[in-house]
């Protein structure tokens, strides 16, 4: 049967990419798990007993890449969804592109970063050697509701696993400070504290909230006992993961993109800008209400106004997005000085007018899910790598 | 003339921007010259005359179950009394989703449990659990004739007769019929889905389910209490490019989701 759940994911694949069907990734998953209900168990059971779960609000895909190339430095085969489809579907794709033709694994770690949301339906079915619990907060609520809720099915999905698998969460985030007494041989914090001063000298990323996805990484690896010297030698190479803080040079001008997709990633964007207020002469930020954004944008006003005036001060302020005129009107009112002229709700006549904009060279980006595809499909040429 | 906006539980009862309607008010006043001043009462502040004196605006928002949970005891034991005269001697309010809920004599969950509400006003919110979907999306009403012929709102009203925002919310409420709605639902939920009202209109009191920074995107419902906490009759314009891209941006929302 694993064969022609492969055959059948690399044929739709195939069709996907010959005719530029969108980025169609998380459609192999979906026939297959369609046309065969029971192949969700058969293909979780191939991932090898190295597999790592990274999952919560922010920070996933940076920490699955950070961990994903440290392990392929240190010579793993190393299965990772690193385009972000952190859906069943999605997770499923990545698994079946990376199966051969008789229907094997051929990795011996696999790290996978998967959606909140998702993460009790999976672990029925997968025995995972660490779980990565980076934070929880607020983020598309039309669809999550509550974040409580969430954290709930957590905890009854955790009881389900063998007690030889690690939860590895942030000592930051206070919702999970229960986690040691509710599993007490399997839990362990990680904090920036831990960081070696080596591993931070080499660390190449911005922004203090990477530090968290960054002990993370190291509280992983050095669990899997990665000699230090390896972890040095990838972080050093590391390039940020797409639109992470990815920069692109576009028609003589470099952009920057920063996901920001709720209240807590944008907030910590905005404090990495606060303090590194060279990094950009202009800020666009992108705004959408589509299906992966959540269609409520409430949380633009869970922003410190304060901090937000203060970015954008002394910088040519830009916005689009479906939403572009809730965003202007949310910086309006902390105080940001917004053009009307600098408003588009189409995102490529507001990057043609940065391009012709001669007071601006360095831009940062803020958008949040769909916008952050949409932009890169502008000045990169492709939404997802 | 000071705005003094006493806003209860910024900790517990934020659940989705709800904050953004204090900056609104604030920001709203000090453009037109007022004084601002906000006072957080936490669930640990102590109500007394001299602490509330000035108070001229109150202001509750939303919360998630857990944060209700923590703030329910210290809202009806010790802060209702002073909610109860405020609002019934006309004291100008804004109370959204669980705090508006509150007003009322009770909230029946789906099991069944009765939590008893403030009882300042009449009407009841009831969970019906999996029988009835939860309210959730992009809603559109028309402000309700009460309003819409209310001299104030009628001197300071720059948008018109909509109201749009969005609302995400299990229970529904039943206003009984010697209460005003604030609005009439064009699309969305509303109180209950049912009998096309939204909100509550009691003296200078709005409750709603529009959530999050509903004041953003409606600045009219914003000026009509800043102009009744003041006690002035009109207000002067804005001249800010704020107020076109607000007019701009709820003229778009309303016709986009109605």
């Amino acid at each position: 049967m694993k064969s022609i759940y492969t055959l059948i994911a690399k044929i739709i694949y195939f069709i996907i990419k010959t005719f530029k069907l969108g980025s169609g990734f998380t459609w192999p998953g979906y026939f297959v798990l369609k046309l065969f209900p029971n192949a969700l168990q058969d293909i979780f059971s191939l991932l090898p007993s190295n597999t790592v779960i990274v999952s919560g609000t922010n920070g996933k895909t940076t920490t699955t890449k950070l961990i994903a190339n440290i392990l392929t430095e240190a010579d793993f085969k190393t299965l990772s969804n690193d385009t972000g489809s952190n859906l069943l579907q999605g997770l499923l794709t990545s698994i079946l592109l990376r199966m051969s033709l008789p229907g094997s694994l051929p990795v011996n770690c696999a790290i996978l970063e998967v959606d909140e949301a998702v993460l009790p339906k999976i672990l029925p079915h997968i025995n995972p050697r660490i779980i990565c619990l980076l934070n929880l907060s607020r983020d598309q609520l039309d669809r999550h509701w509550e974040v409580d809720l969430i954290y709930t099915r957590w905890l009854e999905s955790f009881k389900l696993l063998s007690s030889d698998t690690k939860i590895f969460y942030s000592s930051v985030d206070s919702i999970f400070a229960d986690l040691p007494t509710l599993f007490p041989t399997q839990a362990t914090a990680f904090s920036t504290a831990d960081i070696n001063e080596v591993f931070l000298e080499s660390s190449t990323l911005y922004g203090s909230f990477n530090l968290l996805n960054l002990a993370c990484a190291l509280k992983v690896t050095n669990y899997l006992n990665i000699a230090p010297p390896v972890i040095v030698r990838s972080l050093r190479s590391f390039e940020p993961a797409y639109g992470r803080g990815e920069l692109i040079n576009y028609r003589d001008k470099s952009f920057r993109i920063f996901l920001a997709k709720n209240p807590a990633s944008l907030n910590a964007n905005l404090d990495m800008l606060k303090s590194h207020t060279s990094l950009c002469n202009c800020v666009l930020f992108i705004l959408n209400d589509n299906v992966p954004d959540g269609h409520d944008v409430s949380w633009i006003f869970d922003v410190d106004p304060t901090v937000l005036r203060l970015c954008c001060e002394n910088k040519q302020v830009y916005v689009s997005g479906s939403r572009a005129l809730d965003m202007a009107v949310r910086l309006c009112y902390a105080g940001v000085n917004v053009l009307s002229a600098n408003v588009h709700e189409n995102l490529e006549v507001a990057v043609n007018q940065i391009v012709l904009d001669t007071s601006v060279s360095n831009i940062v980006i803020f958008p949040n899910y769909s916008a952050m595809l949409q932009v890169r499909k502008v000045v990169v040429g492709r939404s997802i790598p | 003339m000071m705005l003094k906006i006493a806003y209860f539980y910024p900790d517990e009862l934020n659940l989705y921007g709800d904050t953004g309607n204090v900056e609104v008010f604030q920001t709203r006043a000090s453009l037109r010259g007022f004084d601002t001043e906000v006072l957080y009462i936490t669930s640990t502040t102590q109500i007394t005359p001299a602490l509330m004196s000035g108070v001229n605006l109150v202001f509750m928002g939303g919360g998630p179950d857990s944060g209700q949970k923590h703030m329910y005891q210290d809202l009806i034991t010790n802060k209702g009394p002073f909610l109860r005269d405020y609002i019934l001697q006309g004291g100008v309010g804004l109370y959204i989703c669980g705090s508006y809920q509150l007003l009322g004599n009770y909230y029946k969950t789906a099991d069944a449990t009765v939590i008893e509400g403030l009882g300042i006003l009449d009407f009841y919110t009831q969970h019906f659990g999996q029988a009835k979907p939860r309210c959730v999306g992009n809603m559109v009403c028309t402000i309700s004739p009460a309003l819409q012929q209310n001299q104030l709102f009628t001197a300071v009203n720059t948008l018109g007769t909509k109201l749009v925002g969005f609302e995400n919310h299990g229970g529904r409420t039943y206003l009984s019929p010697t209460i005003t709605p604030l609005a009439l639902v064009l699309t969305g939920h509303g109180n209950n889905s049912e009998d096309n009202t939204e909100g509550l209109l009691f003296k200078n009191t709005i409750g709603t389910y529009f959530h999050g920074p509903f004041l953003s995107k409606n600045a009219h419902i914003a000026d009509f209490l800043i102009a009744a906490a003041l006690r002035v009759a009109k207000l002067p314009a804005i001249d800010h490019t704020l107020e076109s891209f607000i007019k701009s941006a709820h003229e778009s929302l309303v016709f986009k989701y109605s």
